[in-house]
């Protein structure tokens, strides 16, 4: 049954939608992936460029999923023809390096153009070019199969779960919670028997299963949902790279796809943004209330802040002006929702010090206190809702559609508070402090502490403990200046600073993970005002 | 199987779950008692205000619901509200005895010596107590909890408490000395170099 639904997406994906999983599955062959072109754009032909089990050079250009005809196969004959005739240029590898170039289709080819393409493939040989070699869809379905090994969600309960992903409203918010305790249970520890190389294997395979579901909110532009969908699967391979020991090799090469899928929809959702000239969404446009396209606001300036710092550990400093102009010109619609926020406004407000200088992101952060403390305040106050209470639900209860077994009490605590306040006294803000410790003292300073490493990538955790913290009403300003000046390196798992470029899209997926720590360590890394020891 | 409608029960079920371990009805002392819903962990440390820490791992509190399926034949949905009642009633009873497990380890008392609950003697238990007063200054008065038995004689030395010169004197001063406490303990909240 699952082998017709993988069929079923093989046959409608694009090429860009099938790129990835494609390369999962030359992983699972024993492939290395060399090179994948950038959004979809074959260099000399070649979209993807990997080395097999033997060492040798193997280059593909994807092509589908509409079937190839001969008007198809004349309009990318010249593309073929670079892909065999043309060398692979790369740093990794020796231009005068021979190469086995294959066309691949998840479609079919039909008609004349299987007999034409053999006679330029045969005519290519006899001038002495590498002999074309072709996959097809009946081809490929065997191989993603296969790729799974016995990780494919066979049990009825995963089955069914996986359909209703399968299936879901894909322009809506991707549900991150179900995601992601679905591809947990792909990878438990009993299902990952014998470890190792057997994690290996369920980590391509859960690659792939992400894929089928998370090519859909791609295909439907939904970019923030895809980036969380893949942040989610990330994630989940940290989880069992943690639990399981698991050596870089074991892992890597899928971790680095799935962060190619990430940032090809990261860099989309810029250009979306760069194109438009305002956040409001059409479809019913009567339901586009203040608060929903705040929220919006909220998630797409976030994530365009972490791409910013993303950037620029790799130097990349290009986008910060156009970012800059979207920022000042939607930030009044912003709304604080609920703790989920918080990892969405430390993202901003270091995107703001860096661009507009320390006041601006001083000021987004002393908003963010004093927001918390206003909503505290008296004795029928609400508060405000836990970072457990993602955008989504927060805005079912403000506009009053969440049952009422679904409510619970937030006043007399925060779970970020503290961490605001932190990066407060890390800006040597003192007044600030000052003016707001005495509310802001009368409340709980609550989070979570999971257990070991690989607890922290779990939706939700079984062996840690809450924290909560009733803070002394007098505190030392100096005594705590050196506290958050210096964050243990332990607080935070050592596999998520070795991948820190995961670490902003981690805090923005998963805002119940955002600790005081990790708030630290995200101040440290990315606002370079304390140091990781 | 005969036709059901089970989304609606499922949400039925759930509201009722709710209810049964969130209903405070006739339980005075439960319910001035705030709930958060930890969402995940197998416990939470606590760190007081004075420093002091403790680790504690979460319990289960439960209650047994039998339903007789004649009963429901018979009495209608009536049947099953009577069998959730007596769940609502154990759980409520086992937060009441680990509240009181809590207090009694944490909370230091008053030894009366033998002697009859009078005004005076709540007047010397309060003297050993902080008080707490909202944004506006108004005294929170700490609940009493009492067996019922002794309820008329509370009654009376609070009455006493309210008429006797002497006594409203005491309490007075007392209040305005917890009051002059609060606002140092208040003014106590800042920042110190």
């Amino acid at each position: 049954m699952i082998e017709k639904l993988i069929e079923n997406w093989l046959i409608n994906v694009h090429e860009l939608g099938y790129t990835i999983p494609f390369c999962e599955v030359l992983i699972s062959r024993g492939y290395t992936i060399v090179k994948i072109s950038r959004q979809g754009r074959g260099e000399l032909g070649k979209d993807v460029i990997a080395r097999s089990l033997e060492g040798e050079l193997h280059t593909f250009q994807l092509k589908g999923p509409a079937d190839i005809n001969l008007p198809e196969w004349q309009r990318i004959q010249n593309e073929v023809r670079d892909l065999v005739q043309l060398p692979v240029i790369d740093p990794a590898v020796n231009r005068v390096e021979p190469h086995a170039p294959f066309l691949v289709t998840n479609g079919e080819i039909v008609g004349d153009a299987l007999t034409s393409i053999e006679e330029y493939a045969n005519d290519w040989v006899r001038r002495g070019y590498p002999r074309l070699q072709i996959w097809r869809k009946h081809d490929l379905l065997p191989m993603f199969v296969e790729s799974h090994g016995s990780y494919l969600p066979t049990a009825l309960v995963d089955f069914r779960e996986f359909v209703q992903l399968y299936v879901s409203e894909f322009e809506d918010r991707i549900p991150r919670e179900q995601f992601a305790l679905f591809l947990q249970r792909l990878v438990t520890v009993d299902a990952v028997t014998g470890r190792g190389r057997n994690a290996k294997r369920a980590i391509e395979s859960l690659v792939l299963i992400a894929g089928y579901i998370l090519e859909q909110y791609e295909r439907a532009e939904n970019h923030v949902s895809a980036l969380e969908g893949w942040t989610v699967v990330a994630t989940v391979i940290l989880h069992v790279a943690s639990r399981d020991n698991l050596r870089r090799r074991q892992y890597g090469q899928s971790l680095n796809l799935v962060w190619m899928a990430f940032y090809r929809s990261l860099e989309q959702l810029e250009a979306e943004c760069l194109n438009r000239d305002h956040f409001i969404e059409s479809r019913y446009l009567t339901a586009e209330r203040d608060d929903i396209r705040g929220a919006r606001t909220m998630l797409t300036l976030g994530w365009l802040a972490a791409k910013f710092f993303i950037d620029k550990q790799v130097n990349s400093y290009e986008s910060s002006r156009s970012v800059s102009t979207i920022v000042k010109r939607e930030h009044k619609a912003l709304r604080f929702l609920g703790e989920s926020d918080w990892p969405y406004i430390m993202a901003l407000s270091l995107f703001l010090e860096r661009t507009e200088g320390a006041s601006a992101g001083e000021g987004l952060i002393k908003a963010w206190v004093r927001g918390i403390v206003m909503m505290n305040r008296g004795k029928d106050s609400a508060g405000i809702p836990s970072p457990y209470w993602l955008q989504e639900k927060v805005l079912a209860l403000a506009n009053g559609k969440l049952a009422v077994y679904e409510q619970e009490r937030f006043a007399g605590q925060s779970y970020t508070i503290q961490s605001a306040l932190d990066m407060l006294v890390r800006r040597l803000l003192r007044q600030a402090v000052t003016h707001f410790w005495p509310a802001a003292s009368r409340l709980t300073f609550a989070d979570y502490l999971p257990s070991k490493p690989a607890e922290w990538f779990l939706w939700r955790g079984y062996n840690g403990y809450m924290r909560l913290d009733n803070p002394p009403r007098l505190v030392s300003w100096s005594s705590w200046r050196q506290t958050v000046n210096q964050i243990p390196r332990k607080s935070v798992p050592e596999i998520l600073i070795e991948n820190s470029q995961w670490l902003l899209p981690f805090a923005l997926t998963y805002p119940h993970r955002v600790t005081r720590e990790l708030s630290g360590t995200i101040d440290a890394i990315f606002g370079e005002r304390a140091d990781l020891v | 199987m005969l036709p059901d409608f089970l989304t609606l029960k499922i949400e039925l079920a759930k509201e009722q779950a709710y209810a049964i371990t969130h209903s405070r009805s006739g339980e005075p002392l439960l319910s001035q008692i705030a709930n958060y819903l930890h969402h995940e962990g197998r416990g939470f440390i606590l760190r007081r205000e004075d420093g002091s820490e403790e680790k504690l791992d979460y319990r289960p509190m439960s209650g047994g619901i039998e339903i007789d399926l004649k009963d429901i034949q018979q009495k209608g949905e009536v049947a099953i509200d009577e069998a959730l009642r007596p769940a609502n009633k154990e759980i409520n009873e086992a937060q009441r005895k680990a509240l009181f497990e809590t207090l009694n380890r944490t909370v230091p008392s008053l030894d009366a010596g033998g002697r009859p609950l009078s005004a005076e003697l709540i007047l010397e238990m309060w003297e050993s107590m902080d008080f707490s007063f909202d944004e506006a200054g108004t005294w929170q008065r700490p609940t009493m909890v009492i067996n019922p038995i002794q309820a008329p004689r509370v009654r009376k030395e609070l009455a006493r408490l309210e008429s006797e010169q002497s006594l409203v004197r005491r309490f007075e001063e007392l209040l305005a000395q917890k009051k002059r406490d609060w606002d140092d303990r208040e003014a106590n909240r800042k920042l110190v170099d």
